[in-house]
């Protein structure tokens, strides 16, 4: 068992890969660098990939859209499992099934549906997932809702570029791969920048919790304290992660919370987000 | 012409003398081939168509010469016949089979020239050089296979291979030996089906249906199905003897030597199942054989019923074989009309719509106590062959009451409900039993009419006449008995003998509250059961059900259901099961939730999401209130998946988990152990 303290990680991506030349042929993963994995899974680079995506005629493979935000490698593993093994899965109810044998062959509308119903599940639901689409069709299928299933995804994101690209078997891999590396670069510089401001604030200047007044040593501290900010540039709030949790679950019997209010601009804020960046600011201190 | 032909036989006759062996050998070479195929006979009547060998001193005329060549085609064809038929005689082993079946290329044979005279021409058939019909050719020779064997034979005829066959015949010759051998010894007497009595109806039968056949021929059949030997050992004609066989083998292998007291031979007793006898068919002789006339076999027709001896001095009536499932003796019905003693129960027959056994009487089991057999040192010992069911004093355990008046069909731990009188006593006591538990002198409260409200729950009401057992403990009915059977309302509980009561409980179960403070044990939560008639005890299948529906960790015991059924009854008070699960989740939610200061650091890995070890949670949930141990570890996993709790498998301390649940449940076990030892001794 590793002492080395629990950090959310930056990216962990549960995908879905559409085969090019085989429009029915899909393929369902895991990763922290998706575009590592989408070159594997293509034979771009030489180590790795799946035994499955290497047969002959399936390649090359299209990731079509990819849900994350995993707050922990184990979930991102057990949601690929659930959405895998969605015949059987613990996560989706007996009544609520859409795929009820093992090696049945399922559409897109399949796919989808059963990705929306693992979503629905309180235990992922709480991460607040994020789920973003790189293909036109498959966008329009899930815009479809072919399964009526009463639930809507709060963040589901799609390129515009997708959205305008007229080809019908939505063009190929190497400018599904750009439009992935696009974004993931993106979104990683992005929370880099978060948590540098963060750091940058703890690092500068005597900061006391907001909640409880209790100073906060981020020079001296070597981890044992937990720290969370408002992730809106213009709010200051500052405060201990477990004192705003108490705040968040003052008035619910929630364990773990989903979202609360800023309590100094009120704006509504993800938990999972907070206690990602306050894990890493930990981990940060704790590998110094 | 004529007198050409005389002349050339003259000459031939003149040749036959100078003909040698060598000669003859080395020109017929089908002869060489096929020696067993044509006898001595054959090879003798050829000097009779030998041609002689060309001698240059000879001078034949040309007539004579063509009449010797036509006889030479006719003998060339005959050689050529016997040369195809040579092939197909594999009759021996020492005989080289030719694989080749076609018809062989005509072989240059210097065949001999003998000169017979003409004979008319008379149209025959042409010889055909190819046996077309391999039946016709056994048909024809018919008497030289029958000797043979025909498997030889046909092995023969279908492979040309002379050695595989050599190994077949060979093989085969071994194994008709070896099973030559071994059908002397043995005796098929084990697929006898019917004793000598029934074969000899039998056979009557065969001579009225088919007179032809002889008595020879049936004596051979029935020795080919019985054998020679002695009677049928097995083990269902065994036990189709009268005891009087047996003891007397017995007595011939020298166990005992005293003579049975009493014993003789009464053949003329008919002996009934005992399923007759319960659905009232007569003693007597008449309607036994009518019965049995129904019965598929009518062999029995001519025979007396098969009966086992009784002492004529005992008892006057047929004797019962036990059922084979019996503990008890073999029952001799008396004339005696119980039920005529106890009105009551008889109304309970009527009630429950069975015809009261008026004509039979209940099995005793006093008839055979004086069967013994006495040994050399005076010892008595119970006699097998004759009282093999019967219940020994000396033998049976002292702590079981002799069971009079019962029956068993077939044998099971509950009585039938043709003998409820009986049930009614043990009720009484059961009743009496956990009344004491609970009883308190100075509370009035206490005693059959507990706090359980039993119409509560439809389900946990039923009691069963055939839950009780004499040994006072319930035993779960069938869930499909629900409602078919009332309450034993046991409203004249006698009046409970102060001296009897145990001392009362030091303090009164104590009733659960929420929030649980940590200091609660599980001892002080669990109540004690309150088994009363009007209590009801619940179905343990049902409760098992209900278990599973609500989480609950199964239990071993029904005493141990009970016990954390009544626990969370009073803790949460819901009309169904579902209800009660929902309470549960929201139980365990409210405990962590309340209780979030106390144990920050978990409470903050939870909340950080942060895989946590399964048995972490657990001893903290069961140290902050003890009843979490009760709950199934699946209900927790899917609470906890609800509310986004995540958890990963430690291998390394995985090992470690297995012991601490090991601990836990013996924990438990003990403790619902001293909550269950002074309710339910005696």
């Amino acid at each position: 068992m590793s002492n080395k303290p629990h950090c959310v990680p930056d990216f962990y991506c549960c995908y879905l890969l559409r085969s090019i030349p085989k429009p029915n042929s899909f393929y369902i993963g895991s990763s922290p660098d998706p575009v590592r994995r989408l070159r594997q899974h293509n034979g771009a680079v030489r180590r790795g990939g799946a035994f499955r995506t290497k047969r002959t005629g399936t390649r090359p493979w299209k990731m079509v859209c990819f849900v994350y935000g995993f707050t922990s490698k184990i979930a991102a593993l057990q949601f690929e499992h659930a959405w895998q093994h969605s015949y059987k899965t613990r996560f989706i109810e007996t009544d609520d099934r859409l795929v009820t044998k093992k090696n049945t062959r399922n559409g897109i509308a399949t796919k989808l549906g059963n990705l929306r119903l693992l979503l629905r599940h309180p235990y992922f639901d709480t991460m607040n997932l994020h789920i973003r689409f790189f293909d036109r069709l498959v966008w329009e299928s899930w815009e479809t809702n072919k399964f009526k299933i009463d639930f809507k995804v709060p963040a589901c994101e799609v390129d515009e570029a997708v959205l305008t690209d007229e080809s019908q078997l939505d063009d190929l891999n190497e400018l599904n791969l750009e439009r992935i590396r696009a974004f993931y670069d993106d979104h990683i510089s992005y929370e880099s920048s978060i948590f540098q401001r963060y750091q940058d604030e703890l690092t500068y200047g005597e900061k006391h919790c907001m909640l409880c007044d209790k100073k906060i040593d981020y020079i001296h501290d070597e981890g044992t304290q937990m720290v969370t900010f408002c992730s809106e540039d213009e709010c200051n709030f500052i405060s201990c992660l477990s004192c705003l949790y108490k705040q968040f679950t003052k008035n619910s019997m929630e364990i773990i919370p989903k979202a609360g209010h800023c309590p100094s601009c009120h704006r509504l804020l993800e938990w999972s987000r907070l206690v990602k960046y306050s894990t890493t600011i930990r981990q940060n201190l704790v590998d110094k | 012409m004529h007198d050409g032909l005389e002349e050339a036989g003259r000459h031939l006759m003149m040749v036959n003398d100078h003909l040698s062996e060598d000669s003859v050998e080395q020109g017929d070479i089908c002869m060489t081939q096929v020696p067993a195929m044509f006898s001595d006979d054959e090879e003798q009547e050829e000097p009779e168509t030998e041609i002689p060998v060309q001698d240059d001193d000879i001078l034949i005329s040309t007539q004579v010469q063509g009449a010797i060549d036509e006889i030479d085609h006719q003998e060339t064809v005959v050689h050529s016949f016997r040369n195809v038929l040579s092939k197909f005689a594999l009759e021996t082993q020492e005989q080289e089979v030719t694989e080749d079946l076609a018809p062989r290329a005509k072989k240059k044979v210097p065949v001999k020239k003998v000169i017979k005279p003409s004979k008319p021409k008379i149209p025959t058939v042409r010889l055909q050089k190819r046996i077309k019909s391999i039946t016709q050719f056994n048909t024809d020779n018919w008497e030289s296979h029958r000797v043979k064997d025909r498997a030889q034979k046909m092995i023969s005829m279908l492979s040309g291979k002379s050695v595989k066959i050599k190994k077949l015949v060979s093989k085969l010759n071994s194994e008709a030996t070896a099973d030559a051998e071994d059908s002397k010894d043995s005796f098929p007497t084990e697929f006898a089906t019917f004793d000598e009595s029934e074969w000899g109806h039998i056979v009557t039968l065969l001579r009225e249906k088919l007179p032809k056949v002889s008595r020879t021929e049936l004596n051979s059949v029935q020795q080919y199905v019985y054998g020679n030997g002695d009677e049928a050992r097995n083990l269902w004609e065994a036990s189709q003897w009268s005891p009087e066989k047996k003891a007397v083998s017995q007595i011939s292998d020298g166990e005992s030597e005293t003579v049975l007291p009493g014993l003789t031979l009464d053949r003329n007793l008919p002996v009934y199942t005992l399923s007759q006898l319960v659905e009232g068919r007569s003693v007597g002789g008449g309607d036994e054989h009518s019965v049995l006339r129904e019965e598929s076999y009518s062999i029995i027709e001519q025979e007396p019923p098969i009966s086992i001896d009784v002492p004529s001095s005992e008892t006057e009536i047929p004797s019962h074989v036990a059922d084979s499932c019996d503990s008890g003796s073999i029952i001799s019905f008396e004339e005696h009309d119980f039920l005529a003693q106890n009105k009551d129960a008889l109304e309970n027959y009527n009630l429950l719509g069975l015809l009261p056994p008026t004509t039979l009487g209940i099995p005793t089991t006093t008839g055979f106590r004086s069967d013994y057999i006495k040994t050399n040192n005076n010892d008595l010992l119970p006699n097998v062959s004759q009282t093999s069911y019967d219940i020994v004093s000396s033998i049976v355990s002292p702590t079981k009451a002799q069971r009079t008046g019962t029956i068993q069909v077939p044998a099971t731990r509950t009585t039938t409900f043709q003998d409820q009188q009986q049930i009614v006593k043990p009720l009484k006591a059961a009743v009496k039993i956990y009344v004491d538990s609970n009883f308190d002198s100075n509370d009035d409260s206490n005693g059959p009419k507990a706090d359980v409200d039993i119409q509560e729950h439809e389900s946990l009401s039923t009691l069963t006449t055939s839950m009780l057992h004499d040994d006072n403990e319930i035993i779960i009915d069938s869930e499909d008995e629900r409602g078919k059977y009332s309450i034993m309302e046991v409203l004249d509980v006698p009046p409970l003998d102060p001296n009897q009561y145990r001392d009362p409980p030091a303090s009164p179960p104590q009733r659960l509250k929420t929030p649980v403070s940590a200091a609660d044990s599980l001892d002080s939560q669990l109540q004690q059961p309150l088994l009363t008639t009007q209590n009801a005890s619940p179905n343990t299948a049902k409760l098992r059900k209900s278990f599973k529906t609500i989480g609950l960790k199964p239990c071993k015991n029904k005493i141990q259901m009970l016990q954390v059924w009544e626990t969370l009854k009073a803790k949460f008070p819901a009309s169904s099961d579902e209800d009660r699960y929902l309470k549960l989740k929201q139980f365990l939610t409210d405990l962590i939730v309340q209780n979030r200061d106390e144990s920050a650091f978990l409470m903050e890995q939870i909340y950080t999401f942060e895989p946590i070890r399964y048995e972490s949670l657990k001893r903290w949930l069961v140290a902050l209130n003890s009843f979490t141990e009760l709950i199934d570890d699946s209900f927790i996993k899917n609470w906890a998946d609800l509310n986004g709790i995540v958890f990963r498998n430690d291998p390394e301390n995985l090992s470690e988990s297995q012991t601490q649940t090991q601990s836990q449940s013996q924990m438990l076990s003990q403790s619902l152990s001293q909550l269950q030892s002074p309710s339910l001794s005696p």
